[in-house]
């Protein structure tokens, strides 16, 4: 997971993109060795030191990793997709995300 | 403390060896049921005592092989016993052991079992338990079985489960059948009204239920995406609208 997310936000970095973490570990100080360890230089919301915090039981997930990816309205347009499927799915909003700002004048 | 130990692991092992050399056709049904388990669960014994005593990585393999299927070679003595007592209720246990054995090590008799399960003992409340296992199962024949007993059973219990289980795989498959999320809307709509009360490991099918709907409702591919409000790792507090205007991965992970 850390290397494909690494590069996706890497590849991005000067684009109006952002993966956000929910995270579920136990133990802060661990997670903030991890988060140096594996260079994860991307925000993560903290979900109470268990899987069963607040935000994960919201969003009803049950499975770990579970992915949303969401467009730049704020819609919900992908579920659960990795790896090349996760690429495409980013690309494919971005590339919307422009043409509608091309087709406005702006 | 470790004799004690050895002298159970002992007695585990020889007492089935013991029952299955007394075996015979005369034994009542249930007698019969408890030895092929019994022999069942000493073959499994005797294959991870070689596992574990095995000297090369190619034997090792080939022992991990064989435990992985060796409820194969079992299955068709436990539809046997069904077959021959199919309206006794061990008949239930025979046919459960194969249903639930196939998700560890497939077998080509769960469909059969489910069918002959359906057909013979739909009044029986063990059916509950194998509905609440089918919600992971592969089973061609698992959805046909769920709507006989969400709609034949007697028992509350094994119609809720079979609504969850039922509701729950429709969900599943609507990635690939976009029709499917709606009719698993309707069940878990049902589970909420009707098996609210029924009971779960950790909690009761009312709360999944309404957890499920929130999901369908609120999560599914086209809807906004709910607001979260929370902190980051070093205590900020941020929410996901402060993203607004980008296009966002949202990954739920933990470091496991």
């Amino acid at each position: 997971m850390y290397p494909h997310e690494r590069s996706l936000v890497k590849r991005l970095a000067d684009q109006p993109f952002a993966l956000l973490g929910i995270n579920s570990d136990k133990d802060r100080d661990a997670l903030k060795q991890t988060l140096k360890d594996e260079n994860i230089t991307w925000r993560s919301f903290w979900n109470g030191g268990s899987t069963r915090g607040p935000i994960s039981t919201a969003w009803n997930v049950r499975a770990w990793p579970t992915i949303y990816v969401i467009d730049h309205k704020g819609v919900i347009r992908y579920k659960n997709v990795r790896g090349v499927r996760m690429d495409a799915a980013v690309d494919a909003l971005l590339a919307e995300m422009k043409a509608e700002k091309s087709d406005s004048g702006q | 403390m470790l004799r004690h130990a050895t002298v159970f692991l002992l007695a585990l092992l020889i007492t089935p060896a013991i029952t299955a050399l007394a075996q015979d056709k005369d034994a009542s049904p249930e007698v019969q049921y408890q030895q092929l388990v019994n022999q069942f669960r000493t073959a499994q014994m005797e294959l991870s005592k070689a596992y574990r005593a095995a000297k090369t990585p190619a034997e090792q393999l080939a022992l991990r092989k064989k435990m992985s299927t060796i409820g194969v070679d079992y299955t068709p003595q436990f539809m046997a016993l069904a077959k021959a007592h199919l309206n006794d209720p061990v008949a239930v246990d025979a046919l459960s052991w194969i249903v639930t054995g196939a998700s560890r090590f497939g077998g080509k008799e769960a469909d059969e079992a489910l069918q002959l399960l359906a057909d013979h003992h739909i009044k029986n409340e063990k059916l509950a338990v194998i509905c609440e296992r089918l919600r992971n199962s592969s089973l061609r024949g698992a959805i046909g079985f769920l709507e006989t007993v969400l709609e034949k059973s007697p028992h509350h219990d094994a119609q809720g489960h079979a609504c969850y289980s039922l509701a729950y795989k429709l969900k599943r498959s609507a990635g690939n059948t976009p029709a499917n999320l709606a009719k698993a809307e309707t069940l878990f709509d049902r589970l909420a009204t009707d098996f609210a009360d029924v009971k779960t490991r950790t909690s009761t099918l009312g709360t999944v239920a309404t957890s499920e709907l929130f999901e369908i409702r609120n999560l599914s591919i086209g809807k906004p995406a709910p607001e979260i409000l929370g902190h980051d790792i070093d205590g900020v507090e941020f929410k996901l609208s402060d993203y607004r205007g980008q296009v966002v991965v949202l990954d739920f992970w933990g470091h496991w």
